[in-house]
């Protein structure tokens, strides 16, 4: 391939058979496109204040050299248009422009920069007699513009300072913001400027650049960056372009891109090495300044240069995923930059993901790098109160981080340890046990704030020891004051293997958060205190401890099964005061049957005061009874209920209490509740219709009951005692509030009976009263079912 | 407005039919009431029809129509109409008044741009006394341009213009736009008196938006190139024809001594060929019936006259002062036609009037010149400066033509 070739200007004789502007020659096989796009580009207007200038002098005119690609082919086009005054008729306002077209362009430019071809000698500005041009073989020899000179130019502008600025602007312009306009006093300048911008760009971004040194209308220009002249900017140009008003001194003062600082502190004459190096770890499909910034910061690093944190960052977000395309060797070369620069200024997060890079390429010297890295970096993070997260140590790391660990813990205050520990135990370093204990005896203490003090020592069976054997050497005050908390929680049973006194201590205060059943706390110390020979084995402080608020009847009669031994006062003080509530609260639950069994033919019984013997004897008398008569009075035999009436008549006033509290729920069961009332006091009438009065309310409805109230009150045996047979009527009161539909209910329960469902027809329409076959002079119930 | 054969409005810059497309508005790009202010961007549509890259607030199509209209981004208020087509801004009062675009069109050298600029100016300043009229830029970039492109160069600078070119970056040149505002024709019973003495006040203004596109000679010398331009021509309510008789041959011959006569284009730039190659395209595009003529007026310009003043004879109406009346003098102008159609017998040219009796329902000839006097050498005006002849004639006839000036 080679470039094709275009001559356009106002000509006598040219391609389009006539005179006026056209193409005067061109390389045969120019498509009509590019004709187009070449005669579009090549329009010349000269500035206003030269139109009228001496068309003798065209030297005098901006030359507009531009290369741009062309949108529908994909071509280059680099075009050189002068000025030439009049044309072939004396008509003023003629140009010249020559064009190289090439669809090639790495093949045809070679090694040379689009910007290196403004004053090249191939450049024609006259028309040809011959419409067909010769191709022009790649690459071209270059113009007036080199690399030193570029240097000089920028050397003599002192441009460091504004470099950084327009590169930076050139690159966001090739990535579709506003194009960047420069204005200088003469075209040449623009195009050292040019020059200079591209050789910092490097050759793969320079010949994605487009540009002209001059624009007459930049208003309507499409390059990236575009040349003008002083007085050519509307007023609205700022909102259009970054404007680099070279002539004023003005610069749009924005944002520098890392890339543009390092290109620009390589300088042009080291940045072909430089992006030669970094070509080296490109994909190809780099496209801006942001796809380039890292590999040509790895290349940077490479040759020595210093990275910033930006470009170390670029570098480290980039390598993960650029590694695929490399050879191992080259990822390890990025890895190696990447590492070297980046003490102080990478994330944490980015070394972890050049960890995990590391690792997978894989590359042990740089995973133990990188670990020993991040751990030290954690264990500082660690003493600067920071959160550092967990290092999985693999390398060979681990030992040397082991050994700052425990100096790090030795100087750490409670919480930064507690912090290191979980950190050392998450990263997988396993602290020396020896270490650990004496940091749990000597480092922590009462002093230690609890939460953090809890941290600790769950973290380790070695701190826990040593601490252990710390409060094992404190006033139980002070041990009971730290197992109490939340310390305590954090430890095992077996955390205290060796410490008799703090067991005892952790085991009473398992059972006060409510984590261990008293009786088992009981056994573990009186075993504890048996093993140590510790004496007494059992006394009243230890059972009021275990059971501060009353021990319960199940508690009880289990203690009286181990009670073998004759205990001493204090302890039968305890049982006196636990068995005293006996009438108060006990009830005919199996446990208080059982405690009552027990205690029935326990020895302790006789070794109670004889004031608590009387009523403890009633209450374990009276309990059997009330079991036997609701279990016989639900069966239909209700003949323990007048062993209980008996009772009730003889026993003391707590035991009284205990039969009005359970007698009325048992004579309701009781079937029938005729025979249960026979012969039933009259306190234990009254409690018991008190309670009727509730059980038959309407929102109750309980048809069994009422109809069972219904046939007691009119048994003759119940109707003999007269105070209960009204207490009972009025009882049944209630059930006339009920609703029609249980009232149905209640009468269809007696229908098998037709006698005693016409008598419930009859209480019901009478308005108030007892048995309506009584007053209306019927028979009424016999012992019907007595 | 602008209605070809009654086919609506066109935007009086890319010349497209959008009487029935939904309006479009600018944001102002102001700090809204809302204390938002919209970014200017590059708007594509914008730059693919006009080439035009620099940034502008957002363009948008309201959903209702309203006399100011609210952004829906910053919601402030606009009234920055824009064409729906190519986004440029339309002028105020753009559909309210008429619009009425004006194409001159010529072969090479014929004296398009030097015509246009001689004719604006005179427009501006003389004929605007005569007619009591007054013309205008109507947009920012036709005030601009017009001065510092074509009115300063020529009559400050007195240095010829750069020939036009292809438009750069493949888009058209922006058309120059201006505002015509003349007195409304009189009724008869008020012209009476009592208005000459300046007792009836002023009358209401009439409006008109007049849109000159300036073509390359290059572009009328082949039909491919002629096609580039034909949504132009066809959207023309009037065509200024500028043919340049020197490139006749009878008359390059009667031509006076000194006189810089222009290169022979060969065919291409024949004056019968160029209103060829236009007959063509207006017969092409305007779907006019096989058996009909072309309804558009034209103007058959024949410039640079003060080269063959000298060869006519002393009766000729080209020799008199042109009128300087406030109305369109019918009467002379058919003098000067008829003058022309017998001059083209003797520039070997009766093919030009052939073509347009056979094509043209309403065409008159012209002649003009619009420096009065042959450039120097060296490009410039004559040192005696610029002296156009009979300039505005042709541009009168043609809004005489849609009523906007009165004809006697």
């Amino acid at each position: 391939m080679a470039f094709q070739q275009l001559y356009y200007t106002s000509c006598e004789h040219g391609l389009g058979g006539y005179g006026g502007f056209q193409f005067n020659a061109i390389t045969p096989g120019v498509s009509p496109t590019i004709l187009r796009e070449v005669e579009e580009r090549a329009v010349y207007r000269p500035p206003q204040w030269l139109a009228g200038a001496d068309a003798d002098e065209p030297s005098a005119y901006p030359v507009a050299f531009s290369y741009g690609i062309s949108e529908a082919t994909g071509a280059a086009i680099t075009a050189n248009v002068v000025f030439t005054g009049t044309d072939y008729s004396g008509r003023p306002g003629n140009y010249f422009a020559h064009a190289l077209v090439t669809s090639s362009l790495e093949q045809d430019f070679g090694s040379l920069l689009p910007a290196e071809l403004w004053g090249a000698a191939l450049w024609r500005s006259t028309p040809v007699a011959d419409s067909e041009l010769p191709e022009l073989p790649g690459p071209p020899p270059p113009g007036v513009i080199d690399r030193p000179g570029v240097q000089a130019f920028l050397d003599a502008r002192e441009a460091e300072g504004v470099l950084p600025e327009l590169l930076s602007a050139v690159g966001r312009a090739m990535a579709g913001e506003r194009p960047v306009l420069m204005v200088t006093q003469d075209a040449t300048e623009t195009a050292w400027w040019i020059a200079a911008v591209s050789y910092l760009l490097g050759e793969r971004l320079a010949r994605r650049m487009t540009f002209t040194t001059y624009s007459h209308r930049p208003g309507y220009s499409r390059y990236h960056l575009t040349g003008a002249l002083p007085g050519t900017l509307l007023p609205e140009s700022n909102a259009s372009f970054q404007i680099f008003d070279f002539a004023a001194g003005r610069t749009p003062g924005s944002v520098i891109h890392p890339l543009a600082a390092t290109l620009v502190s390589t300088g042009v004459m080291a940045s072909s090495g430089l992006w030669q190096q970094a070509i080296a770890f490109a994909s190809g499909t780099e496209s801006g300044l942001d796809d380039w910034l890292p590999p040509v910061a790895v290349a940077t690093g490479l040759l020595g240069g210093a990275l910033s944190a930006d470009q170390a960052e670029a570098v480290a977000r980039w390598l993960p995923t650029a590694v695929v395309r490399m050879p191992p060797r080259l990822a390890d070369v990025g890895l190696g930059v990447a590492l070297a620069q980046s003490i102080g200024t990478l994330a944490d997060e980015r070394l972890f993901d050049l960890l995990d890079l590391a690792r997978s390429l894989p590359v042990p010297s740089r995973v133990e790098d990188i670990e020993r890295l991040l751990a030290v970096r954690a264990i500082a993070h660690i003493t600067q109160g920071e959160q550092a997260a967990p290092v999985p140590l693999t390398s060979a790391a681990v030992g040397e981080v082991h050994d700052l660990a425990i100096e790090a813990l030795e100087a750490a205050t409670p919480s930064q340890a507690a912090a290191l520990l979980e950190w050392s135990a998450a990263s997988g370093i396993t602290l020396r046990e020896d270490e650990l204990e004496r940091f749990g005896r000597t480092r922590l203490g009462p002093d230690t704030p609890e939460p953090t003090l809890a941290r600790i020592v769950r973290c380790h069976p070695a701190i826990r020891r040593g601490f252990l054997e710390r409060l094992a050497g404190d006033s139980p005050e002070v041990a009971r004051t730290l197992l109490s908390g939340s310390v305590g929680t954090q430890l095992r049973r077996e955390d205290l293997t060796g410490h008799p006194e703090l067991t005892e201590l952790w085991l009473l205060e398992s059972v006060a958060r409510g984590q261990l059943p008293p009786l088992r706390a009981y056994d573990e110390i009186v075993d504890i205190r048996g093993t140590t020979q510790r004496s007494p084995r059992v006394d009243a402080t230890l059972l009021y401890l275990l059971w501060p608020r009353g021990c319960p009847p199940e508690d009880l009669t289990e203690l009286l099964g181990v009670l073998t031994d004759p205990p001493a006062r204090d302890v039968i003080d305890w049982y006196a005061a636990q068995l005293k509530t006996v009438p108060v609260h006990g009830t005919t639950t199996d446990q208080w049957l059982t405690l009552a069994r027990v205690l029935a033919h326990h020895p302790l019984l006789s070794m109670l005061p004889e004031r608590e013997i009387g009523q403890v004897r009633n209450a374990i008398r009276v309990l059997p009874l009330l079991h036997r008569a609701g279990v016989g009075g639900a069966a239909g035999n209700p003949d323990a209920f007048a062993e209980l009436f008996q009772e009730y008549t003889a026993v003391d006033d707590d035991t009284r209490r205990l039969l009005d509290r359970e007698l009325p729920a048992l004579l309701a069961r009781a079937r029938p509740l005729s025979g249960a009332l026979r012969g039933c006091p009259d306190g234990v009438a009254a409690t018991f219709c008190l309670a009727l009065h509730d059980w038959l309310a309407p929102v109750r409805a309980d048809t069994t009951l009422a109809r069972e109230v219904f046939i007691a009150s009119g048994h003759p045996d119940v109707l003999a005692q007269t105070t209960l047979s009204e207490r009972l009527m009025t009882a049944l009161e209630q059930v006339r509030r009920w609703s029609r539909r249980d009232l149905s209910a209640l009468a269809q329960s007696m229908g098998n009976d037709a006698w005693l469902a016409q008598s419930f027809r009859r209480w019901q329409k009478a308005r108030r009263g007892g048995w309506p076959s009584k007053r209306l002079g019927g028979e009424g119930p016999t012992a019907q079912g007595t | 407005m602008s209605q070809v054969n009654g086919s609506g409005t066109h935007c009086p810059y890319c010349y497209e039919e959008i009487s029935r497309l939904q309006d479009w508005f600018r944001c102002t790009g102001q700090i809204s009431p809302a204390g938002k202010r919209c970014a200017s961007e590059s708007d594509p549509v914008l730059r693919d029809r006009t080439g035009f890259t620099g940034a502008v607030p957002p363009a948008f199509s309201p959903s209702r129509r309203w006399n100011a209209i609210e952004c829906p981004n910053c919601k402030g208020k606009t009234t920055i109409r824009i064409c729906p087509v190519c986004h440029s801004r339309l002028p105020v009062h753009f559909g309210k008044v008429g619009s009425h675009l004006i194409v001159p069109v010529g072969a090479k050298e014929a004296g398009k741009t030097v015509f246009m600029t001689v004719l604006v100016h005179e427009l501006m300043h003389r004929t605007g006394q005569q007619f009591n009229a007054a013309i205008t830029g109507a947009d920012d970039h036709t005030r601009h341009r017009f001065i510092s492109e074509y009115e300063r160069p020529l009559y400050l600078e007195s240095r010829l213009l750069a020939p036009t070119t292809k438009p750069e970056g493949g888009h058209n040149r922006p058309p120059l736009v201006f505002r015509f505002t003349i007195e409304k024709s009189p009724s008869r019973l008020l012209d009476g008196p009592l208005t000459r003495a300046g007792l009836l006040g002023n009358r209401d203004p009439r409006r008109t938006l007049l849109s000159f596109f300036d073509t390359a000679g290059e572009d009328l010398r082949s039909q491919q190139s002629i096609e580039q331009n034909v949504r132009y021509l066809r959207a023309a309510d009037g065509i200024l024809l500028l043919l340049d008789p020197l490139q006749m041959r009878g008359a390059r011959e009667l031509a006076a001594p000194g006189t810089r006569l222009p290169t022979l284009g060969g065919g291409a730039d024949d004056p019968a060929t160029v209103l060829e190659n236009v007959t063509d395209l207006l017969l092409a595009g305007n779907g006019e019936k096989p058996s009909q003529r072309i309804g558009k007026p034209l103007a058959i310009v024949f410039t640079k006259m003060d080269t063959l003043m000298h060869g006519l004879l002393a009766t000729s109406p080209l020799l008199r002062s042109p009128p300087r009346a406030r109305y369109f003098d019918d009467s002379d102008s058919l003098a000067v036609h008829t003058e022309i159609q017998r001059l083209l017998a003797r520039w070997e040219g009766s093919r030009i009037d052939q073509i347009a009796q056979l094509n043209y329902r309403t065409y008159r000839y012209f002649g003009v010149s619009a420096l009065g006097e042959t450039p120097t050498a060296d490009n410039k005006v004559s040192p005696r400066g610029i002296r156009p002849y009979r300039v505005t004639s042709p541009v009168l006839w043609i809004l005489a033509q849609f009523g906007i000036i009165p004809v006697k």
